[in-house]
């Protein structure tokens, strides 16, 4: 093979020179033999084939049968052969079994084949496919098949709640989450959490296991439930979202490495030290008033706000004890044909909201600053009015 | 006589009233659906002619489970409910998922609650385990029915929308 490109130099280089070359023995390369492709088939018998596609979920130790019908459209017997092909990641021949080995389908006439799927005890997890084929036809693929996939899938004895929590959190500060784990199983399973990180880039900020630590018990016993205690340590220096993952790693076999893991998405927010601060010049005014609400709209739900906030109000001679007059606003659904269809909550009085609103009214109020402090306690924010008359 | 024995109907009526009453206060297990991995620690039944209300708390979780059921011929059949006694960082999550969709981040606005679905329900919009409603309540109703599980919107109502 190597003298070849000797021989073609040889031979270039002999061009121009008028000298004769004595033969040379030359290796030539062995011939490739053909690839293998299936003979094209003139006239393909094309059949009707349902289903086309088919897709079961099973667990090892399972069996399932399903039935394809075949139709013979053309005018000429058809020999059935149903077989498995395989694919990478395929079907075990063993796993399949069919009603009917080889038979004649009749011009014009229709046959079921039933297919039996049975996944061994033994089985790993995970997805696998292949085509059956039920006649010769080929062109490169087969013509008359269905293409099978199967899950194989081991159900999880143990269940995580919750495996994301979401919460907003203060800058510099411990909170504490409690993760229950239950095991539905018959077998005990070892836990053995650790603070992950991904592997790749993800936009955010995450937490390591300096900031995070877990404690847990080793195991969680057949038919019973323990806690795990999530403690993070909210960095002082941190703003926007940070995130944490926690592998629990529990070693059941039903649970893949994502379902294991509990996913920290903490909104970090940093609360205000000092009151809002609002100042107006008064001349001559008969009346001012000041309301301060919590009823405004923000672009994130509040939860477990109080809607609670301190008011100050200080005239040009020092802080005015007032009296508010306060407003609740409370705002209740009755599962009335607004609500969305699938709340059945027909004849359920439920409050949705509570918001509070204080009004101070101060009549014929001094000439001069006046000063008004606002101080959110429990709530994202406040609305505040003031109306000189 | 007469009167006799429409006294001793409406009494047997009474007594089976109280029977269903007893039925859910003793074996709540039976009626009632707390949140996965919790129990209820207060439950109060209260018989408002044919229809049993049914409030039930758990100290660890925010929100109250309310039950509606009506007595059908001595059975008891759930006709309304609404479950928000959930674990916060399922709320959180659950509108998370919600905001992720595009027709909800447009249009959600005002106050929003979480509510649990069960799978009787669910069945009925998509497939038979526990969904989550996330509904904002503006002058438009804007809800999203979440699978946590997937963490996905699987049905999203707009009132009002064309």
């Amino acid at each position: 093979m190597r003298l070849l490109p000797l021989l073609l130099v040889i031979l270039v280089a002999s061009v121009g020179a008028v000298e004769v070359i004595k033969p040379v023995a030359v290796e030539l390369p062995k011939p490739i033999p053909p690839p293998k492709i299936p003979p094209p088939i003139e006239k393909p018998s094309k059949l009707k084939i349902t289903p086309r596609f088919k897709h079961l979920r099973l667990k090892p130790g399972d069996s399932e049968s399903f039935d394809v019908k075949i139709r013979n459209p053309t005018d000429k017997d058809v020999m059935i052969e149903p077989r498995v092909v395989s694919f990478r990641e395929a079907i075990d021949e063993s796993w399949i079994s069919f009603d009917k080995d080889v038979f004649t389908l009749r011009a014009k006439d229709s046959a079921t084949v039933r297919i039996t799927v049975s996944i061994p005890s033994d089985a790993e997890k995970g997805f696998y496919s292949c085509q059956i084929a039920f006649t010769n036809d080929s062109g490169g693929i087969y013509v008359n098949a269905i293409h099978l996939s199967v899950e194989v899938y081991i159900p999880p004895s143990v269940k995580i709640s919750p495996r994301w929590i979401s919460d907003f959190v203060e800058a510099g500060r411990t909170y504490e989450y409690k993760v229950k784990v239950k095991n539905k199983g018959e077998k005990t399973f070892s836990i053995n959490p650790k603070v992950v990180q991904p592997e790749y880039s993800i936009e955010g900020e995450w937490l390591s296991d300096r900031e995070i630590s877990v404690i847990s018990p080793s195991t969680v016993p057949p038919n019973s439930e323990v806690e795990v205690k999530i403690v993070v340590n909210v960095p002082s220096d941190v703003t926007g979202y940070v995130r944490g993952t926690v592998d629990l790693d529990i070693d059941d076999p039903g649970l893949d490495e994502w379902n294991r893991r509990v996913e920290l998405n903490l909104n970090v927010y940093s609360v205000p030290k000092e009151p809002f601060v609002k100042v107006v010049k008064l001349e001559n005014a008969s009346k001012l008033t000041v309301k301060v609400s919590s009823d405004i709209k923000v672009p994130i739900p509040m939860f477990e706000t109080k809607g609670e906030f301190e008011v100050n109000i200080f005239s040009p001679s020092g802080e005015l004890k007032l009296r508010p007059k306060v407003i609740e606003k409370l705002v209740v659904t009755t599962g009335y044909s607004f609500s969305p269809p699938w709340e059945e909550t027909e004849g359920i009085y439920k409050v949705v909201s509570t918001t509070k609103t204080e009004i101070y009214e101060i009549e014929n109020p001094e000439n001069g600053e006046w000063r008004i402090e606002v101080m959110p306690k429990g709530c994202f924010g406040f609305s505040l009015e003031v109306e000189i008359e | 006589m007469r009167r006799f024995i429409i006294f001793l109907f409406l009494l047997l009526c009474c007594i089976q009233k109280g029977d269903l009453v007893e039925k859910i206060r003793s074996n709540p297990d039976e009626y009632l659906y707390p949140f996965d991995g919790f129990r209820y620690d207060n439950i109060s039944v209260e018989l408002k002619d044919e229809t049993i209300y049914v409030k039930a708390t758990c100290s660890e979780l925010e929100g109250e489970d309310i039950y509606v059921f009506v007595n059908e011929n001595g059975t008891l059949t759930l006709r309304s409910y609404c479950l928000e006694a959930l674990p916060k960082v399922v709320k959180m999550r659950a509108v998370e998922i919600a905001m992720s969709n595009e027709t909800i981040g447009r249009n959600a606005e005002g106050v929003v609650t979480v509510r649990r679905i069960l799978p009787h329900t669910s069945a009925k919009f998509y497939i038979p385990k526990v969904l989550f409603s996330v509904t904002w309540h503006e002058e438009r109703v804007v809800s999203a029915l979440v699978d946590l599980d997937e963490g996905k919107v699987v049905r999203v109502y707009v009132s009002g929308y064309s």
